[in-house]
């Protein structure tokens, strides 16, 4: 026993700078994030303001039994997860390919300005785009049906029409923040090795088999930990762009977890109704992180650890 | 580089056609909100597609340069970016490289207690009870400290640091650094691009803070610039009623929600070109040598 | 070497410990402390008043919790100053941002540190909503029952309806005192100047009304030669309600269909919505609209505010509206008041047009529990009740904001320069009561003497061919909070709806559905219902 503490204060001390180092981050998440964190627990009470969230009574699963028992939950749960995996087949590789391409073009000046000019619609807030979309995609009065107009098809109500909302959806998504998600896979390609594609180049390889070979191995372990990042999140869709884009008629597949606790939580006055959607997405989301870490490890890949 | 082939010439024509396209497309919202900040609201009803207005009406700037409480929220929104990007960028480094050792003891422990922190969290009144005890409520700290470290961009940081080739740590050690020298100049020099990105996040997130200080403060004076934005332009706020000689000057309602918007995004939008040249490439490895 | 790190290890681990510890233990301290809100030691007016004369008592701290504009400025605030003095009591303001208001007041409530007078705007608009009972019933606020009727102005100014109309479902007493607003009359904004155009009369009568809904959708009345308008359009606040039951009042007057619960049916008995006689025939009419192309095709996805825009656009031509619509218009559109007209409801087939009258209110107040304070509290209210509080906070202070005001007529004169003071140091949201017998101090951009008249004239045109009822308050639970108890079930009825009225199920379907599912899964929240009208005695 002696022994093993001693030779773990000995590599302790071995390693001490290092140990020092982490002390105010784990500070920092000790205090700001696990102090906090008994809020929880709220799922799992009657809350009386009165008593605080400690004090009041447990009531254990009778919220979650309410959620299951909601048959419109499970059309919810699937809407969530369709539309998040939509976005992530389609979302996921645009940023990459813009880094890429972006970081091919010849000329540097031109090549800053659009990455400048990309990223822009990420600061527009989705109320201001939403607006400019519901506009755009009006039946009477849009842009886009006057100019199917002129190609001589009938004006069609995408807003209204159920298998319209996740194509807006996920395209909506790509053109905002596309630009602004290819910020990171283009510092991870300034940090591959110049040396690489001079000697690839000088091998005779081409722009394609360069970044095929070079570019993309380079930035891999990057990919890997945002997509891993990206399942742990596979439950959230973002409030408000499914609010702007979301009416009565197509709710039918724009309900997703957030709006739902937003109708039945404060519309329909259940507060924990919220925390309870929360902890339950929150759960399946680290549940597809921890399990996409392990097949990443399974593939001999770097992980989050 | 030698000739380009037609098949070079032929991808960069594509290349450049292809981007300039979804640049166009992307630019053209915040054209949008531009030009009809300074269009006046007759002319957009007249011509509601029409880009560039025929006469430009700055009404709408005067109107809120002229609102004291967008430029408290500029002050405390500028105070709380600048400390909130140094507070994080410290923290993350000297939390992330540790991290990066596959092999410390205790590491996959601390990562598995981080990663949780992105799923679980307590909600507004144990937050706020903390905010509360640390005597940080009613400061700017309580814009600050909250969010001043995260797991997701820690995480990444992490993985940018594993991507640095351990040779050059250990011929360092070999000389005899110890591991704070090693990082301060071996590791960060070596992650600029990293640094530049993580800098270009949280001071956009700090920019656009607003809901902490729903929560965390009382005072109007501590308000941050987007709070106040939101609330004048997301209905349910209200702006500019009683406008007077509106049909002077056609301000209304909807241009000056656009020039707040405009007025309110424009810095922070700079930030990106700033950081830029910290993304082009191979400009590191060179400047390491043995 | 040895000796000194365990130490370290050991301290650190131990502040870690310590830190985390105690951190969670004041956190449990602010939960359970109980909501009492007047600890402060002030000075009570019943102690002091012994030495000092009646008049000149020290004034007392009243600390507001209040949803207030981002515009106004609260620190050094003249109005918020002067309220101070001419109620005799020290007004301090707390005022989160508007829009997250309700995240707010739920953390304030929970802190164990109560202001004395709390504002409550649930999705009820009358404060008394799910949150103010929770709060009831956790035992946070203070009855008033008893107190309430030494104020003469609280009870004159808060009429009866008013006070039945908060009382709470679980105990039946008043944890909440209404604030007093304009009294809406709701009836529909249309456009005047097509009208004039297409030369014809502002509709009184379904007949007329769809013979004018056909001319603006069919004969262009904006002259641009394009078929691109329509006759009417509909919003809708936000999720969990249909457009078609957005202040629609003007339309399904005509069918004898109050949007609000509260109102016999035509055979003189209280049902549930769907089951009124004019709710069908309503629906069809809404379809009949649609398939012929005389309604905004989008009229059933119009987010709030969208049906003004398409109305400032000149792209539809009736907009539901109340009587300071069109003024109100004018911050959106410039001239407003020359284009645009109001007008009351629809006349139904007896030919009398019902002006259905909820009790008018904005929110309400609220007092902690146990609160030192409670009477002065009441008397700083009695005293926001009365014409000079209002006038105080809508207008603000001759001089500064405004040169001369006339109650009667409602004129203001003022400069630009005033005017623009005025946004910075007060609005409506301020206000203790917003109305004085259902009327506001000022109108909305009511600041030339034309546009008062035309305002009036419109005013009391409506007012004349309308008949007022006014519908009491529905204090039965269960129908309130369907979207609590059987949300599922709701949204399948406004899904239902919605394909009926657009053509996608027939009537048969619709009917199939509403009498095999929605009857009988609202069948007790119905007979809660009634019984509570019963009881009413009306």
């Amino acid at each position: 026993m002696a022994k093993n503490l001693r030779s773990a204060l000995r590599y302790v001390d071995k390693k001490k700078y290092l140990y020092i180092m982490l002390i105010p981050g784990v500070l920092y998440f000790l205090i700001f994030n696990y102090v906090p964190m008994y809020g929880v627990l709220i799922a799992f009470k009657d809350f009386n303001f009165n008593k605080g969230i400690l004090g009041s009574a447990w009531i254990g699963f009778e919220n979650f039994r309410y959620m299951f028992g909601l048959s419109d939950f499970y059309t919810v749960f699937w809407n969530s997860l369709i539309l998040s995996f939509l976005k992530l087949l389609f979302g996921f590789p645009f940023p990459i390919l813009l880094a890429i391409f972006l970081n091919e073009m010849r000329s540097r000046t031109y090549q800053r300005f659009t990455q400048t000019l990309i990223y822009l619609p990420h600061f527009i807030s989705w109320v201001i785009i939403g607006g400019i979309l519901v506009n755009f995609l009006s039946p009477t009065w849009g842009v886009l049906n006057i100019f199917l107009g002129q190609l001589g098809i009938d004006p069609i109500f995408f807003l209204a029409d159920e298998s319209y909302f996740r194509p807006i959806v996920v395209l909506s998504s790509i053109w905002k923040d596309s630009g602004w998600e290819s910020i990171i896979y283009l510092a991870a390609i300034a940090s591959v090795n110049t040396e690489l594609y001079e000697a690839a180049s000088m091998d005779g390889a081409g722009r394609l088999r360069r970044i095929w070979h070079i570019t993309l191995p380079g930035i891999k372990s990057t990919i890997i930990v945002l997509l891993i990042l990206r399942l742990g999140h596979i439950m959230n869709n973002g409030f408000e762009q499914i609010f702007v884009l979301q009416n009565q008629m197509n709710l039918g597949v724009s309900e997703v977890f957030e709006t739902y606790a937003y109708r039945v939580g404060i519309l329909g006055g259940r507060f924990s109704f919220g925390t309870t959607v929360g902890l339950f997405t929150s759960v399946i989301g680290l549940i597809f992180l921890l399990a996409s870490n392990r097949v990443a490890k399974w593939m001999k890949e770097d992980g989050i650890w | 580089m030698g000739i380009r082939s037609f098949k070079d010439k032929l991808f960069d024509s594509l290349n450049y056609t292809v981007i300039t396209i979804f640049a166009l497309v992307c630019l053209f919202p915040f054209l949008y909100v531009a030009a009809f900040s300074v269009t006046s609201y007759t002319e957009y009803l007249q011509h509601p597609l029409k880009l560039i207005p025929y006469k430009l009406e700055f009404g709408a700037y005067k109107q809120i340069f002229e609102m004291p409480v967008l430029w408290t929220g500029y002050r405390n929104t500028i105070i709380i970016t600048v400390a909130g990007v140094a507070l994080n960028i410290f923290l993350m480094l000297i939390t992330a490289y540790p991290l990066s050792k596959p092999d410390l003891k205790g590491r996959n422990v601390i990562l598995l207690m981080i990663t949780f922190t992105m799923f679980f969290n307590g909600g507004l009144i144990p937050n706020f009870y903390l905010i509360r005890s640390l005597d940080l409520y009613n400061t700017l700290w309580s814009l600050i400290l909250p969010g001043a470290l995260g797991a997701y961009n820690l995480i990444l940081m992490k993985s940018f640091i594993q991507n640095i080739p351990s040779s050059l740590e250990e011929s360092a050690q070999i000389d005899g650094a110890n591991e704070v020298t090693i990082l301060a100049k071996i590791i960060i020099p070596l992650s600029k691009p990293a640094i530049a990105t993580f800098v270009i996040f949280h001071a956009v997130t700090q920019w656009n803070t607003f809901f902490n200080a729903i929560i965390y403060t009382s005072k109007r004076d501590l308000w941050p610039l987007m709070l106040i934005v939101r609330d004048l332009v997301v209905d349910g706020g209200g702006v500019a009623r009683d406008v007077m000689d509106a049909a002077n000057s056609g301000v209304t309602e909807f241009t000056i929600k656009m020039a707040i918007i405009i007025f309110s995004t424009l810095p922070i939008l700079l930030i990106f070109p700033f950081m830029q040249k910290y993304f082009m490439k191979g400009m590191l490895i060179g400047s390491i040598k043995g | 070497m040895g000796k000194i790190y365990p130490n370290r290890v050991g301290v650190l681990t131990s502040v870690v410990l310590l830190t985390t510890a105690l951190a969670a233990c004041s956190s449990n301290n602010n939960g359970e402390e109980s909501g009492a809100g007047g600890n402060e030691s002030k000075a009570p007016a019943s102690s002091s008043s012994a030495s000092a004369s009646q008049e000149t008592k020290e004034p007392v701290k009243i600390k507001m919790f209040n949803r207030v504009n981002a515009d106004v400025v609260i620190d050094n605030n003249p109005v918020i100053e002067e309220a101070g003095k001419l109620a005799n009591v020290k007004l301090e303001v707390e005022a989160p941002p508007i829009n997250n208001y309700v995240d707010k007041l739920q953390v304030v409530m929970a802190s164990g540190d109560l202001p004395d007078l709390i504002y409550n705007w649930g999705t009820a608009g009358n404060g008394a909503d799910a949150n103010m009972e929770k709060w009831a019933q956790n035992g946070l606020l203070e009855p008033l029952d008893d107190k309430i009727a030494n104020y003469p102005n609280l009870m004159k100014n808060i009429t009866k309806e008013m006070w039945d109309a908060v009382k709470s479902v679980n105990d039946g007493k008043t944890y909440i005192i209404p604030r007093p607003n304009v009294v809406n009359h709701w009836g529909y904004v249309i456009n005047q100047q097509w009208l004039d155009k297409l030369q014809l009369k502002a509709p009184t009568t379904l007949d007329e009304f769809t013979e004018v809904v056909r001319a603006f959708a069919k004969n262009d009345p904006d002259g641009n030669g394009k078929d691109d308008t329509y006759g009417l359009s509909l919003a809708g606040p936000d999720l969990g309600r249909n457009t078609i039951w957005n202040a629609t009042n003007f339309l399904t007057s005509a069918f004898n269909l109050p949007v609000v619960d509260g109102v016999k049916d035509t055979d003189g008995t209280y049902k549930i919505r769907e089951k009124m006689s004019g709710y069908l025939p309503y629906l069809t009419y809404l379809r009949q609209l649609n398939e012929e192309k005389l309604i905004d095709p989008e009229f059933l996805i119009n987010k709030i505010y969208v049906d003004q825009e398409k109305l400032n656009q000149f792209k539809v031509g009736i907009i539901y509206g109340h009587q300071t619509a069109v003024l109100g218009n004018i911050s959106k559109l410039p001239d407003s008041e020359k284009i645009f007209s109001y007008h009351g409801v629809l006349k139904n087939d007896q030919g009398v047009a019902y002006d259905w009258i909820t009790p008018a209110m904005w929110g309400g107040w609220m007092i902690p529990k146990d609160s030192k304070k409670v009477d002065d509290i009441l008397a700083f209210l009695d005293w926001g009740n009365t014409a000079e509080a209002n006038a105080l906070f809508q207008i603000g202070i001759q001089g500064l904001t405004y040169d001369s005001y006339d109650p009667t007529t409602k004129l203001i004169t003022r400069t630009e320069d005033q005017a623009n003071k005025l946004k910075t140091i007060s609005s409506t949201y301020l206000t203790p009561a917003n109305a004085i017998n259902g009327d506001g101090a000022s109108i909305v951009n009511g600041d030339t003497p034309e546009r008062l008249a035309v305002y009036q004239a419109q005013l009391d045109e409506a007012l004349k061919q309308m008949t007022a009822v006014n519908v009491p308050a529905v204090r039965s639970p269960k129908i309130l909070n369907l979207n609590s108890s059987i949300p599922d079930l709701v949204k399948k009825k406004d899904e239902k709806e919605i394909a009926y009225i657009t053509g996608a199920i027939d009537e048969a379907k619709f009917k199939e559905f509403l009498e095999k599912e929605w009857y009988p899964a609202t069948a007790d929240a119905e007979k809660e219902y009634v019984d509570f009208m019963n009881s009413l005695g009306k």
